[in-house]
């Protein structure tokens, strides 16, 4: 799967990470292992994220997700694979920072732009392995949906976040009927892996409705 | 196809909303009904209803492969998930080695759909070009059933969904034959499809595809997908 790579717009302080468990490779006392990521999590800051494209810290209580997680974990390793995102550039070092020294043995994925993500691995002396490079949209692209729409519903890469819906709630904050905030945490929702960037698209949807 | 259970319908619609294909609307009762020719079984409805009112219900064969849509499909195509951890576990599993190149072709996406039939005329092309397929993807389901004749190429046609991640892999020096076919086939389908490239980092952290990319004039995006190599124990050969 390919959901964060092919993102559209400005990317500056977007940065969609993924803690993937192989079974039969890495997944001893994977329940522990996770509780440290979360633990992390909450250290430097990231509110976003899920698991199993299943649910995300929007979807659930957190204590419950958690306890959900841990489920997973025991029951289907290969299933309990943790998603978020990271939305400043600073946070994802200290994020990356931290799982290096902790040493879990889980893969770790990041998308972004190439050159912050690799600074940041010259950085904290961090080698990367394997690169997935995006090469854009191809094909019909006159069926894409019009003008910067996609900079928002491109955040869920499986799709669920809809074209309609944003052109929605862009009307209900013209409206004075929704504010940015409430609108991305709606859209946040249609994405259950969690690595929907809801800082990015409030600042997105307020500056796209003041345009038609 | 989802199902709504009239009785836990409050008529807030908020499925009517979030469906990507206009698939659902209101009834004269103020309930939520599906249209089934347009549903393309991703699950939105059923996750954003805040009474549970929207099940899943098993379609029938061959339209079981639309849950392929949903970014956590039921498990009914005999393959788990939609395709493989491709680069997110490349450190561990050493699926792309040194001297290879993978892709992700996500067909559909962004937000247009596709047919199974354009799915298939991409994953014919790859073929023909000596790409290797990925095994652990569903996209093998379809192309088994369409060769032992359980699918046929009017149902191909039939079964539109919102997306599928298509997989493979191929040496690098082929990489410019792929870029070609992939260049021909875009003029041959109704649909929009992302492309991914899979490579190792060189010890040097160069990136061995870009060089290849650019002498075919094709421009990567400015971002990516990396795997940061804290997967243990490390593949590094």
């Amino acid at each position: 799967m390919t959901h964060t790579l092919h993102r559209f717009g400005n990317r500056e302080n977007d940065f969609p990470w993924l803690i993937t468990p192989r079974p039969g490779v890495n997944t001893d006392n994977l329940p522990e292992k996770l509780r440290e990521v979360i633990r992390i999590l909450d250290e430097v800051g990231i509110k976003m994220w899920g698991f199993g494209a299943s649910k995300n810290t929007l979807m659930a209580e957190k204590e419950k997700l958690i306890e959900e997680l841990m489920e997973v974990a025991r029951r289907s390793p290969g299933v309990a694979r943790l998603r978020g995102v990271c939305t400043s550039k600073e946070q994802l070092k200290a994020f990356v920072k931290k799982l290096k020294e902790v040493d879990l043995g889980l893969s770790v994925t990041v998308s972004g732009y190439t050159k912050d993500v690799l600074e940041i691995c010259r950085e904290l002396g961090i080698k990367p392995h394997s690169i997935n490079v995006s090469l854009g949209v191809w094909g019909r692209k006159e069926l894409l949906p019009e003008g910067r729409i996609l900079e928002v519903t491109t955040m869920c890469g499986h799709g669920m976040v809809n074209p309609r819906l944003v052109q929605y709630v862009l009307e209900e904050i013209r409206n004075n009927r929704m504010t940015p905030r409430a609108a991305a945490i709606l859209l946040a929702k249609q994405c259950p892996c969690g690595v929907f960037n809801v800082e990015r698209a409030e600042e997105l949807l307020a500056e796209l409705a003041k345009t038609r | 196809m989802p199902r709504v259970v009239p009785a836990r319908c409050i008529g807030c619609c908020l499925c009517v909303r979030a469906c990507p294909v206009k698939a659902i609307a209101l009834d004269t009762n103020k309930k939520a009904v599906i249209d089934g020719s347009r549903c393309l079984e991703c699950g939105v409805c059923i996750r954003i209803c805040p009474t549970n009112a929207v099940e899943f219900v098993e379609p029938p064969y061959p339209l079981k492969f639309k849950v392929l849509s949903n970014p956590a499909p039921p498990k009914i195509t005999g393959i788990p998930g939609r395709g493989t951890d491709e680069v997110k576990t490349n450190d561990v599993t050493g699926r792309y080695r040194r001297g290879e190149v993978g892709f992700t072709i996500d067909v559909g996406r962004p937000n247009v759909g596709t047919t199974l039939a354009d799915v298939v005329k991409i994953l014919r092309k790859l073929e023909e070009v000596g790409v290797e397929l990925e095994r652990e993807n569903p996209q093998m389901l379809i192309l088994e059933d369409l060769r032992s004749g359980r699918l046929s190429y009017e149902d191909l046609e039939g079964i539109r969904i919102m997306s599928v991640v298509l997989e493979g892999k191929t040496s690098l020096s082929n990489l410019p034959r792929v870029i070609k076919a992939l260049r021909d086939v875009e003029k041959e389908v109704n649909t929009v499809f992302s492309v991914g490239v899979i490579c190792r980092f060189e010890d040097d952290m160069s990136i061995p595809c870009l060089k290849v990319l650019e002498e075919l004039g094709v421009t990567p995006m400015p971002f990516a997908k990396i795997n940061l190599g804290l997967g243990r124990p490390l593949v590094t050969d």
